[in-house]
């Protein structure tokens, strides 16, 4: 029997207005209605949409009610025949509770029915925590309640809600919950992951798609406004909170649980493992009791061999050496053989280079490894574009200037031809010129053995000619003396082809563009060869 | 000396002899004498005596130093008596300067009502109007002046006289105006000679009588009475005929208002002739005078200009590959920082306005079929718009056969030429950028139909375009610029789904028309960046990419024909398109040490045979670019493959040969091109490629850099040094003569400019006193004058009432 939303509206004003135990029953009829709706299909779904909405606010309104007339909590019966009739009243509130998550959960598509359930869900967390406490005014919080909320979002399964740059979780239920309660409230922090990881024991986590897990976790974990950040600026949602929530170990050990559980899960798409290494260093690594745990999901990630992946594990990685003293075997190897041809093309450049700007900053290396690392960049700028170019150069200057045995690289005196020499020594160069040839090995894996240091620069002389003045101009630098004590880094690493054309386009025609003055015949077949019309 | 300072001056007085007894008897009379015949010692004797007793006035610099040169004598000043004679000297220039005030330079303005206060503004101008009107009135024969003769008005009064060099060219009326006699007095007088000629006549007819004095008097004063009365009756009837004619002024004005035209038609019959005359006159005066032609120059004359002239350009073109910008030197790496990428808009300050004569000069379009549109058309295109928008000239062009689009768009170009009107230079300039986007969306929207015929306008539009750069760079450089963001935005929001031949078309016409060789340029580099961006980031995972990459390569190339510059990206996509189309198997290419190159497609394999026409003849085909859905065939491959294998030649013996990285560069490519070898056993291509590669190696110098030879730089020392020998009264040890006498000659200066700017002090001082002064003794005299007039009325007044007093008295006493 379907109703109207007039007669859900007019039963529920009768509900609310009057005690009267007789109309109790239409409770049970009006809760009853969400068996009617049909959560499968979009299109029918949509005609129920309004009824459905007006039936889940006025049901609150009704236990609101019944919250307030203390009918729901069965310990404070004073008579048998009241307490039956109390705990008649909570088992319809507990089917009103399964419906709202049941519609959470299973509802397979975006809708703000989803939205106004966990609205009404957790309002009444609110309530339960006020009302359901042991005595009036005693911390409570009411943990199931929310276990069944978690498990019911971690259920719902809206196809194509995951984002396909991030890996991240589209969902708007998901969204919601984090932005309007996860990211808000500290209790709800506390006990999501306490929750969560009771979850996790019962196993319920075998039933659903881990990367659709994964995705939700993400969106809930990839924000800053944590439990244990002292910047984050949190409330308390329920009046009186347990005094159980202030164990900060716990909280982070229940954390550094989830986060594992999570990161165990088999199947993961690289997005999702992208945005995870991404958040790691600063939004997962300092909440962690023992963050020495990750470490083996971090040298595994090092490892793996994507050039990317590595590249991102490498923050972490720092992070961890830093400041638990992790010790990597043959670390310097490794990021050596992170400097690949697709470096120069990929985004995370600019991250790569600060962090190795650091790494290489230390008087302790030796000059054949800091020449390697040179030699390496400089042979990758002979295909890359400009913005890398621009970030390798103030790189190398850096770097030659702290490590100044590498100027050989730039300037061998053995090769000055002297303008005072006899004929004797100018023989001598020349056949030191005729003899020499170049020791560098760009396949060796050991920036050790590489024999950089007996090489030269002759990628970056070449880059004096770039087509891009700016470039060219930058290239310069290492034909001018070494006056300079070193540039700052963070001017060049961002460059991009669009921030270069924006730099273009902003400059204002002050003088007329040169034009050619010779004749070159038709455009195309004479003055580009090979193409025509 | 002991004693007051009175007693002192006593003492002195009388020790010279002024003072205390001097009528001692018996000397009296001689000592007298003498005193008189010494006045002048005696004046000088009370100076010093005076001097001695204010030791003020004298002023003694007392030198420390020399204390042992004290008996050379020592300068003494007298600044009392020095101020006197400059207050003197300045009392003369000032009295000088008030006697010659108001009568010595100064401009009088006489300009009406211009210091006149009561007058507003406009009341001024009006008044000034009518005084000039009136001048102007009074210097000009008037219009209705009645006196003016009726044969001197057949020319019209209307009308403009015509003259030549300020004489009138109607010739019939060439006698003096004087001639009749118009004015008033001069009309009497020749009435008056016309009298004296009659009687002087009738005494002719007589025999000579000598007339006695009396009769002669008489006769006088009997013709000055008859002139008398001439006079007056003249005078009369002038004044009455005034009288008239004012009266009736009014109906006259009315009836000459309504009349000129019909005398003009009038005028007109009988001046046809004169009025040919003067046309051709006019004409005459309008012709230009003639100058010598300009000497024929010989064949070799005009190649050697045409000679200079080129390698000027060259050698413009040079500095600008080399990054000079007129005077300003190229941007240090010093300047290099934060600042250095932001958009620095001050170098190359050329002006950008150059606006001379030539402005004006018409676009040099190129001939080529330079026939007019067949005569029915170019009747029915003699109303031409000039196309703002590139809509507007599709609308304009749409009804025309393609094959007339670039006539018509040449007869744009001349029925707008600046010179024609004004604003066309603007509108000109805004069509030069329609044309392009024109030229752009013509090369997307061609069919497959009558490629010579579509190709032949294209080009001919280009030319066109090319030759509108000259004189429209600017807005055209614009249109550029404004295309590149659109491009840019296209590839960011669409990857390579937004890009379309038109680009290609674009890139090239930049390169065709721009130059691009130059260090840094407003058009090119932005171009440059953009290619960059495509060739990098276009992913090659089609075989349109392929071929829309190897396109640009190939307009890369040609804007480095003359700049040789290393672009990275040609280097990226040579290695990334050539690894793409080797057919061979992901597992067969890393064996032979390519698997650091990654593709963006495994199935984009050229054909296992390449194709043998294609082998010979690989020109790419800008159609091909065109669909989306375009499935090559085996040629169409094996040609793209061909023509980037050809890029990649041109481009190691143009650019990468001259670069010290030349071995780094080819390393990839002789293993691309081995395997490419290894493949295609009987292709000689990237053989041939291998060799040449071989050969600039040999000669290829590769050996270690040696850049940071420069000059040792000297460390400065900070050991004080010490001057030998010195000197106090030196002032300078400078050894440089030249700065030493410029410091001198500054501290001249300096001294100099101090003792003006106390001179002018003085003055302006002393002015102010003086000015005070005048006025204070103007005011005395005012109230001194004013007293006297007091005085002397109420001493009149006291007279006349003791006057009355006395009357008074006396009447009463009579009584």
């Amino acid at each position: 029997m379907k109703t109207s939303v007039d007669d859900i509206k007019a039963t529920a004003k009768l509900l609310i207005s009057s005690n009267d135990r007789k109309n109790y029953n239409s409770i049970v009829k009006l809760v009853g209605q969400y068996s009617h709706l049909q959560l499968a299909e979009e299109e029918q779904f949509a005609e129920q949409e309004p009824t459905a909405r007006c039936l889940t606010v006025s049901l609150y309104q009704v236990f609101r009610k019944l919250f307030f007339r203390g009918q729901l909590n069965p310990s404070k019966a004073t008579t048998d025949k009241e307490r039956l009739f109390f705990q008649w009243c909570r088992k319809a509130y507990g089917s009103f509770k399964s419906k709202l998550l049941h519609c959470i959960s299973s509802l397979p598509f975006e809708s703000s029915l989803a939205l106004d359930c966990l609205d009404v869900y957790m309002k009444l967390i609110e309530q339960e925590a006020i009302f359901f406490a042991s005595q009036d005014g005693a911390p409570f919080f009411p943990n199931k309640t929310l276990k069944a909320l978690i498990r019911a979002l971690l259920e719902s399964n809206i196809p194509s809600s995951i984002d396909a740059t991030d890996g991240q979780s589209k969902s708007s239920v998901v969204q919601d919950f984090s932005e309007r309660y996860y990211q808000k409230f500290v209790d709800i922090q506390y006990y999501f992951q306490a929750e969560l990881v009771q979850l996790a024991a019962d196993g319920d986590f075998d039933h659903w798609d881990n990367t659709q897990l994964m995705a939700k976790w993400l969106c809930i974990m990839n924000h800053d406004e944590h439990y244990c950040n002292e910047n984050a600026d949190l409330e308390v949602y329920v009046s009186q909170p347990p005094q159980a929530i202030e164990n900060e170990g716990q909280y982070k050990s229940n954390l550094e649980k989830n986060w594992l559980q999570f990161l165990n899960l088999r199947g993961l798409p690289g997005t999702q493992y992208k945005t995870t290494l991404l958040i790691l260093h600063k939004r997962v690594i300092p909440y962690f009791q023992t963050p020495t745990k990750l470490m083996d999901f971090l040298t595994d990630s090092y490892d793996l061999g994507d050039d990317v992946l590595s590249l991102l594990a490498l923050n972490g990685l720092f992070e961890l050496m830093r400041k638990f003293n992790l010790e990597y075997p043959n670390f310097y190897e490794k990021l050596y053989q992170l400097i690949t041809p697709s470096l120069m093309h990929v985004r995370h450049r600019s991250r790569f280079l600060r962090l190795t700007d650091l790494f290489l900053s230390s008087t302790h290396i030796s000059v054949n490894l800091v020449a390697s690392f040179i030699k390496r960049l400089a042979r990758l700028t002979l295909d890359s574009p400009p913005a890398a170019i621009v970030s390798v150069i103030p790189f190398v200057y850096n770097l030659i200037k702290k490590h100044p045995t590498c100027m050989i690289m730039l300037h061998d005196p053995d090769f000055v031809a002297n303008p005072f020499a006899d004929a004797n020594e100018l023989a001598q160069l020349k056949s030191r010129k005729a003899q020499y040839a170049d020791p560098f090995d760009m396949s060796e894996s050991n920036p050790e053995n590489t024999h950089a240091i007996d090489s030269s620069l002759w990628e970056l002389e070449s880059l004096t000619s770039h087509y891009h003045p700016n470039v060219a101009t930058l290239a310069k630098i290492f034909s001018q003396p070494f006056n300079k004590h070193s540039y700052n880094m963070e001017d060049f690493l961002d460059w991009s082809y669009d921030s270069l054309l924006q730099a273009e386009m902003s400059r204002k025609l002050k003088v007329l563009p040169a034009l050619e003055f010779e004749e070159r015949g038709a455009p195309f077949g004479d003055y580009v060869k090979l193409v025509e019309w | 000396m002991a004693g007051s300072q009175l007693k002192n001056l006593k003492n002195a007085l009388k020790e010279q002899g002024f003072t205390g007894q001097t009528n001692v008897k018996g000397s009296k009379k001689v000592k007298r004498k003498a005193k008189e015949y010494d006045r002048d010692e005696r004046t000088k004797a009370i100076a010093r005596i005076r001097e001695q007793f204010n030791p003020f006035d004298v002023k003694m610099n007392r030198d420390k130093r020399n204390a042992e040169a004290k008996k050379a004598v020592q300068p003494v000043g007298k600044p009392g008596i020095s101020k006197q004679i400059g207050e003197e000297q300045r009392k003369q220039v000032y009295e000088a300067k008030r006697k010659s005030k108001n009568r010595l330079g100064g401009l009088l303005d006489r300009r009406f009502g211009e210091n006149f206060k009561g007058l507003t503004e406009e009341e001024k101008m009006l008044e000034r109007f009518t005084r000039e009107k009136q001048s102007q009135a009074s210097s000009r024969r008037s219009l209705f002046n009645l006196d003016d003769d009726e044969d001197a008005g057949d020319d019209d009064v209307y009308g403009e006289k015509l003259t030549h060099y300020g004489k009138s060219l109607s010739f019939q009326d060439d006698f003096q105006e004087d001639d009749l006699g118009l004015d008033e007095e001069t009309g009497n007088k020749g009435s008056s000679k016309r009298i004296e000629r009659q009687l002087d006549g009738e005494d002719d007819e007589l025999p000579a009588r000598k007339k006695t004095k009396a009769e002669v008097m008489k006769e006088v004063i009997a013709k000055s009475k008859f002139y008398k009365q001439e006079r007056q009756k003249a005078q009369e009837k002038l004044e009455d005929e005034i009288q008239d004619v004012d009266d009736e002024f009014e109906d006259i004005m009315a009836e000459l208002n309504q009349l000129p035209k019909t005398k003009k038609n009038d005028l007109d019959k009988s001046k046809e002739l004169d009025k040919e005359y003067d046309t051709k006159v006019r004409e005459l005066g309008l012709d230009r005078r003639a100058a010598p032609a300009e000497r024929t120059k010989t064949e070799e004359e005009i190649e050697k200009e045409n000679e200079e002239k080129r390698q000027k350009l060259e050698q413009a073109r040079l500095d600008r590959m080399r990054g000079m910008f007129g005077e300003e030197e190229d941007q240090g790496v010093e300047d290099l920082g934060e600042d250095f990428w932001a958009g620095d808009d001050s170098e190359n300050e050329e002006d950008l306005n150059d606006t001379d004569g030539s402005e004006l000069e018409d676009v040099v379009l190129p001939d080529g079929d330079d026939d007019k549109p067949n005569g029915g058309k170019s009747k029915a295109v003699s109303v031409i718009p000039c196309p703002q928008t590139e809509d507007e000239l599709k609308e304009f062009l749409q009804s025309y056969e393609l094959k007339e689009h670039p006539n018509l768009v040449k007869e744009i170009i001349r029925t707008f030429q600046p010179r024609l009107a004004m604003g066309n230079k603007e509108k000109l300039g805004v069509f030069t950028g329609v044309l392009l986007r024109h030229i752009l969306a013509l090369s997307v929207s061609y069919g497959h139909s009558d490629l010579d015929l579509f190709s032949s306008v294209q080009n001919s539009l280009i030319a066109i375009l090319r030759s509108m750069a000259q004189k429209y760079n600017e807005p055209l450089s614009e249109a550029c610029r404004e295309i590149i963001s659109e491009i840019q935005e296209r590839f960011k929001s669409e990857r390579s789904h937004g890009l379309s031949v038109a680009d290609l078309v674009f890139f090239t016409l930049v390169g065709y028309i721009f130059s691009t060789s130059d260090h840094y340029h407003l058009v090119v580099t932005p171009c440059n960046v953009l290619i960059g961006e495509l060739l990098e980031q276009t992913k090659l995972n089609s075989f349109q990419n392929i071929f829309f990459c190897a396109v640009l390569a190939r307009i890369s190339l040609s804007y480095q024909q003359m700049g040789k510059r290393l672009v990275p990206e040609l280097v990226y996509f040579f290695e990334k398109s050539l690894v793409t189309l080797l057919p061979l198997t992901s597992n067969e290419k890393s064996s032979s040490g390519l698997a650091y190159i990654i593709e963006d497609s495994e199935d984009l394999n050229a054909p296992q045979k390449l194709d043998h026409t294609a082998i010979t003849s690989h020109n790419l085909n800008l159609r091909q670019a065109m669909s989306q859905d375009y499935v090559p065939n085996d040629q169409e491959k094996s040609a793209l493959l061909c023509n980037i294998l050809d890029s990649l030649e041109e481009t190691i013996s143009l650019v990468w040969k001259e670069l010290s990285s030349f071995q780094e560069l080819t390393l990839s490519f002789k293993r691309i091109l081995a395997a490419f070898s290894q493949v295609y056993q009987d292709f000689e291509k990237p053989k041939m490629i291998l060799e040449k590669i071989q050969k600039f190696e040999r000669f290829h110098e590769h050996f270690p850099l040696s850049l940071q030879n420069h000059r040792p730089m000297s460390i400065p020392s900070h050991v004080p040094k010490y001057e030998e020998n010195f000197n106090p009264d030196k002032k300078s040890y400078d050894p440089d003569r030249t700065r030493n006498e410029v410091n001198k000659m500054k501290a001249q200066l300096k001294k100099e400019r101090k003792f003006t700017m106390k001179e002018i002090r003085k003055d302006t001082r002393f002015e102010a006193r003086q000015q005070i002064e005048t006025k204070k003794k103007d005011y005395a005299d005012y109230h001194s004058k004013m007293a006297r007039i007091f005085n002397q009325i109420s001493t009149e007044e006291g007279m006349e009432k003791g006057k009355y007093e006395r009357e008074k008295k006396l009447r009463n006493s009579k009584k």
